[in-house]
C-alpha cells in the first residue's frame, strides 16, 4: 500500500468519533421504531489486512441474515448488518407487534419490516456523519441474503480488494431489551471517500 | 368526507404502517405505490388530496422520490406531497421542498407528527 493510502492514528481517531456519533444516533432511531430500550457498546474502529477479516467474523459457517446497503453520493462504500437468525426474528416480531415464536423467516412483511429498520439505522447513521461533514451521503435500497459468514467474506473481499489491502472497519454491537445481540453492523468506507472525510473535517495524517 | 391519500414507500412494511395510523384518524387510503413510476401514474388516476413520498426507491425510469415529486406538480401544480424519508440530510430536505413537497418527515417517527402534517395540508 502507498504512503498517500495510509491511515494515520489521528485518521483513527476521528474514524472513532464518527462510529460514535453515528451509532448513537442510529441506537435513538431504532428505540423510537421498537419502543423499547436500545444500548450501543462503544465502536471497534480498526484497519485490518484483508486477510483477517475472517477472524473478526468468527465461524465462516455461521448463517446470518445479511442486510447489505450501498453508500453514495459524496462518500462511497457499503454497509452490512448482521443478525443470527434469532435475534432477526425478536427485532421482526417487535416491529410486527408478534410473538417470535409466530415469525415465518421467509414471511415477505418480517423481511420488508427488517430492511426498513435496516434503511431507518442507516439514514440515522448517514444524517450524522452528514452533519458533521456538511457531505450529501445517499444510499441504496437494502437488500436481504440469508448466507453463511464464509460468503460474505468471499463478497467483502471481491469488492475491496480492488482498491485496497486494507479494509477500515466499524463494528457496533447491540442491546436491545438487555439482551447482547450478537449481530453486527460493519461499514466499509472506501478509501477515496476517506481521505475527502478527512479533508473536510481538517485532519492531517 | 375524508381525505384520500395515496402512500408511495418501497417498503411494505411502511406502507401498512402509515396505512394504520392514517385510517385510525379517519382518512381514505385510496391507493398505494412501491416506487416513483407508479407515484406519479396513480397521481394522475386517483387524485389524492395528499400524497406521502419516501425518497429512497428503486428507480424506475430514472424516478426517484424527489423527481416523482417534480413529476406530479406538473400533472398539478396544487398537489400537496409530503415527504416521509429515513434520510433527512439538509441538501435532501432543501431539494425536496424546493420541487415542490410540503412538509419533510424523517423517519422514525411519531405517528401525531404525520398526523399533524397531513392534516395540515389539506387544511383540515
Amino acid at each position: 500500500m502507498d504512503n498517500e493510502k495510509r491511515i494515520s492514528l489521528s485518521h483513527l481517531d476521528l474514524l472513532k468519533e464518527i462510529g460514535t456519533v453515528g451509532a448513537g444516533r442510529a441506537a435513538t432511531a431504532l428505540a423510537e421504531m421498537l419502543n423499547c430500550k436500545v444500548d450501543i457498546t462503544l465502536p471497534e474502529t480498526k484497519i485490518i489486512p484483508l486477510e483477517s477479516l475472517d477472524k473478526i467474523l468468527g465461524n465462516p459457517e455461521d448463517v446470518y441474515f445479511v442486510l447489505d446497503i450501498g453508500v453514495e453520493g459524496e462518500i462511497g462504500g457499503r454497509i452490512f448488518f448482521l443478525l443470527p437468525p434469532k435475534e432477526a426474528k425478536i427485532l421482526g416480531s417487535t416491529l410486527l407487534g408478534q410473538q417470535t415464536e409466530d415469525i415465518d423467516t421467509e414471511d415477505v412483511l418480517f423481511q420488508s419490516a427488517l430492511k426498513e429498520m435496516v434503511n431507518i439505522v442507516t439514514g440515522a447513521y448517514m444524517n450524522a456523519l452528514s452533519d458533521m461533514s456538511g457531505l450529501t451521503i445517499m444510499y441504496g435500497i437494502p437488500s436481504l441474503a440469508i448466507d453463511m459468514v464464509g460468503a460474505l467474506l468471499d463478497f467483502l473481499f471481491i469488492q475491496i480488494a480492488q482498491h485496497s489491502d486494507e479494509a477500515i472497519f466499524i463494528k457496533t454491537q447491540l442491546k436491545v431489551k438487555d439482551i447482547e445481540f450478537e449481530g453486527f453492523f460493519l461499514f466499509f468506507p472506501d478509501i477515496e471517500s476517506l481521505r475527502k472525510l478527512f479533508e473536510v473535517l481538517g485532519v492531517k495524517g | 368526507m375524508a381525505s384520500r391519500v395515496l402512500i408511495v414507500d418501497d417498503a411494505l412494511f411502511m406502507r401498512r404502517m402509515l396505512a394504520d395510523i392514517l385510517k385510525k384518524e379517519g382518512f381514505e387510503i385510496c391507493g398505494e405505490a412501491e416506487n416513483g413510476k407508479e407515484a406519479v401514474d396513480k397521481y394522475g388516476e386517483l387524485k389524492p388530496d395528499v400524497v406521502t413520498m419516501d425518497i429512497v426507491m428503486p428507480k424506475m425510469e430514472e424516478i426517484d422520490g424527489v423527481a416523482a415529486v417534480r413529476e406530479i406538480m406538473k400533472i398539478d401544480p396544487q398537489a400537496k406531497i409530503v415527504i416521509v424519508s429515513a434520510m433527512g440530510q439538509h441538501a435532501l430536505v432543501v431539494e425536496a421542498i424546493q420541487a415542490g413537497a410540503k412538509d419533510f418527515i424523517v423517519k422514525p417517527f411519531q405517528p401525531s407528527r404525520v398526523v399533524e402534517a397531513i392534516r395540515r395540508v389539506v387544511g383540515e
